[in-house]
């Protein structure tokens, strides 16, 4: 499968958004790190640092927004560390950077991704022009990749011959990483004088590519709330508690379509089905998935997905027992997703079987 | 024995940020110079809870402001607090009384029935008011306002077993500022309800056979006049915080004179032993006639204000996203503070 795609380096990016911050006449303390947060009567009201010669200061504030990714500072500081909806990831993430070796050409511009088996491959073309991101995803995958890098690697192309053609005479890329630690979480957003963004709120499975997508949303929308309430108070913890609640509504659909792909087992014929399908109708791709053009549940609705769930039992690629049992149970969690969806409640710890896994860990705060 | 400070602020209608600032140095203070093991708080720690239009504009989040707040204090100062405000519980208001303990563990009580006037800012609670306080090793009860006067609240509390009763009080006096007869017949409720606000917390002690610890609002306040547009009730709180002996007995008190501060002695938990009987009447003091007919048309016309006014979405706090926090939260470390789900 494939569609028009890119990608921005994290470091690439943040250099970016620090630049243009800067435009816009903020003053950015580099090198600085958040030691506690200073309280006035149950309201957060700034935040105590130490600068890069470790002399401690403080700074005042009407909101202290913490953008401090998964393991937040700011989160553990306002109470709001453990998440109130947890959901394990069975799949393991390694990823790499190659240069491109079909540069310039179509290939360049577009996104793909394999499914073999329990295993997944994606290569996103990235930022700048000329390099590729490749990223794997499957069960134990990280502690696989750490103990033999290289032979890791190889097993992937021999699992993935779309992968291998794809990258073959790639000279050898960045050394891979690897984490097997990214449980999909919501976490309290908002409270008095504090916000969350970006992953330090919510973070899901990355294999949809939606991460920095959501970020750059919640860091807008939540100025798009606060800025014109910030002499008031208590209007900017209602913007805030508004703005927590439009991000979940806006995060929901993603974050529910990404858990599907963190169990891991044999890609669904009803999922094989409505990819071939997405070729050849002319009903919303599922590629829009990707560009949040549409929802899953705009795709795919219940008709639609009865329809390719019928014709993945004529096809009868997989057991007819097994393709109906599975239809029905995907069916059963895109009704409970709608309805989560309609019913719009705030901060939900609703579990809908078949989206959220149980048995994630989560770490003890940070001293 | 345990040492529980009472504090008795004098707030400021409608204007909970200065409120909430006020109660913290009150609070810090009051464990500066007694150290106790228990801090307690009034009710309404928001604004004073009389009848005005800025009323509306006062329930936060349940887990909002003055929660965090009280939990903060808490876990900071190492002691139990207690204190109430108007809390945001899902879709409606309570009149919310809350104990915090320095563990993190935090115990939530609605007041069950808002009194009068309150009737149209808020609605009442279904819980017992019983809450298992770790800190202190025993079973407290939670009272808040006029619950404090009513029999029912004390056989509850007696039928619990509790071991302490730790609540605050809103008691605004009535005006003292409409002219001639009606000055001298609202001056004369007015030392009546002096006089009961005064004896209720001993009481209290005696009917649940348990030390009782009420904390009150103090201080001139001027609302507005139910049904009576453009009239102002210029009156005060009454004050009387407390801290008294299973028995009944006085230990430390701050009456209207005394005016803002707090106080603290030194009370033992035990099993209970009640020393009288609780009678089969509404009210623990003996009302008024003056009394009965305000509780019962105030709390209609309120009731019937609070609903049509929530029906047309015309409180400002129901433009919040709507959630709650159970009545009961467990230990937990600091990186965990309350926060309210669906």
């Amino acid at each position: 499968m494939a569609s028009t795609s890119g990608c921005v380096p994290r470091d690439l990016q943040d250099v970016q958004l620090v630049a243009a911050a800067r435009e816009q006449g903020a003053d950015v303390r580099e090198r600085c790190s958040v030691r506690s947060l200073l309280w006035d009567a149950g309201r957060v009201s700034g935040v105590r640092y130490r600068d890069a010669e470790g002399a401690e200061h403080e700074l005042a504030a009407r909101l202290v927004v913490g953008a401090d990714g998964r393991r937040s500072t700011v989160a553990a500081l306002v109470g709001a560390w453990r998440p109130y909806r947890l959901s394990r990831n069975g799949r393991g993430l390694v990823f790499r950077y190659l240069d491109d070796p079909l540069a310039g050409g179509v290939e360049a511009q577009t996104y793909y991704q394999w499914r073999e088996g329990d295993s997944f491959a994606f290569a996103f073309p990235t930022t700048p022009a000329g390099r590729l991101l490749v990223l794997l995803m499957g069960p134990r995958e990280a502690s696989i990749a750490r103990r033999d890098p290289e032979d890791y690697w190889q097993s992937k192309l021999r699992a993935h011959p779309g992968l291998a053609a794809r990258v073959g005479g790639a000279p050898p890329g960045s050394k891979l990483r690897s984490t097997g630690d990214t449980p999909a979480f919501f976490r309290a957003s908002s409270g008095p004088g504090w916000a969350l963004a970006g992953d330090a709120g919510h973070f899901k499975d990355p294999v949809t590519g939606q991460g920095m997508r959501d970020a750059m949303f919640a860091g807008r929308t939540l100025a798009e709330h606060v800025l014109p309430e910030l002499d008031d108070a208590l209007a900017v913890d209602r913007a805030t508690r508004a703005w927590e609640a439009e991000r979940d509504r806006e995060c929901l659909p993603a974050y529910h379509f990404a858990n599907a792909d963190t169990c891991v087992e044999r890609q669904s014929p009803t999922l094989r089905e409505l990819v071939r399908d997405a070729g050849r109708s002319s009903e919303p791709d599922i590629s829009d998935l990707f560009g949040r053009a549409r929802t899953p549940q705009q795709i795919v609705p219940p008709a639609r997905m009865a329809r390719v769930g019928l014709a993945a039992l004529l096809r009868g690629e997989r057991p007819r027992r097994e393709t109906l049992e599975r239809g029905v149970g995907e069916l059963r969690t895109a009704l409970a997703v709608a309805r989560e969806l309609r019913a719009a409640r705030f901060r939900s710890r609703a579990t809908i079987v078949g989206s959220e896994h149980p048995g994630a860990l989560w770490p003890a705060a940070p001293p | 024995m345990t040492r529980i400070a009472v504090v008795q602020p004098a707030l400021r209608l409608g204007e909970v940020e200065h409120n909430l600032a006020r109660v913290e140095e009150l609070v810090r203070d009051a464990h500066r110079e007694h150290a106790p093991e228990v801090i307690v708080l009034p009710e309404a720690l928001g604004s004073p809870n009389v009848y005005a239009r800025v009323i509306r504009e006062v329930p936060r989040p349940v887990d909002g402001q003055p929660l965090q707040l009280l939990c903060r204090l808490a876990r900071e100062l190492g002691c139990v607090i207690s204190g109430g405000f108007l809390a945001i519980r899902s879709a409606h208001a309570y009149g919310t009384y809350a104990l915090a303990e320095p563990d993190g563990a935090l115990h939530l009580h609605d007041k069950d029935i808002p009194t009068a006037w309150e009737q149209h800012y808020y609605r009442g609670g279904d819980d017992d008011g019983v809450v298992s306080c770790g800190a202190l090793g025993c079973r407290v009860g939670l009272a808040s306002g006029w619950e404090w006067a009513r029999s029912r609240t004390a056989a509850r509390l007696r039928g619990a077993r509790v071991s302490v009763v730790l609540g605050g009080m809103c008691w605004p006096s009535m005006p003292l500022n409409w002219p001639g007869p009606l000055h001298r017949w609202a001056e004369r409720e007015d030392g009546i309800w002096q006089a009961q606000a005064r004896e209720l917390p001993g009481q209290v002690a005696r009917l649940t056979g348990a030390p009782v610890a009420n904390a009150a609002h103090v201080g001139p306040i001027e609302g507005e006049t139910p049904l009576a547009p453009g009239i102002p009730w210029r009156t005060r709180m009454l004050g009387e915080s407390q801290v008294c002996e299973r028995d009944g007995t006085v230990l430390a008190r701050l009456s209207l004179q005394d005016g803002e501060g707090h106080v603290a002695a030194d009370v033992q938990l035990a099993p209970p032993a009640p020393l009288e009987e609780i009678g089969e009447r509404y009210w623990i003091p003996r009302m008024t006639l003056t009394t009965h007919v305000a509780w019962h048309a105030m709390n209609t016309h309120g009731a019937i204000s609070y609903r049509l006014r929530h029906a047309r979405r015309g409180f400002p706090w129901q433009g919040w996203p709507a959630a709650d926090l159970p009545d009961e939260t467990p230990p937990s470390d600091a990186a965990q503070a309350p926060a309210a789900l669906n």
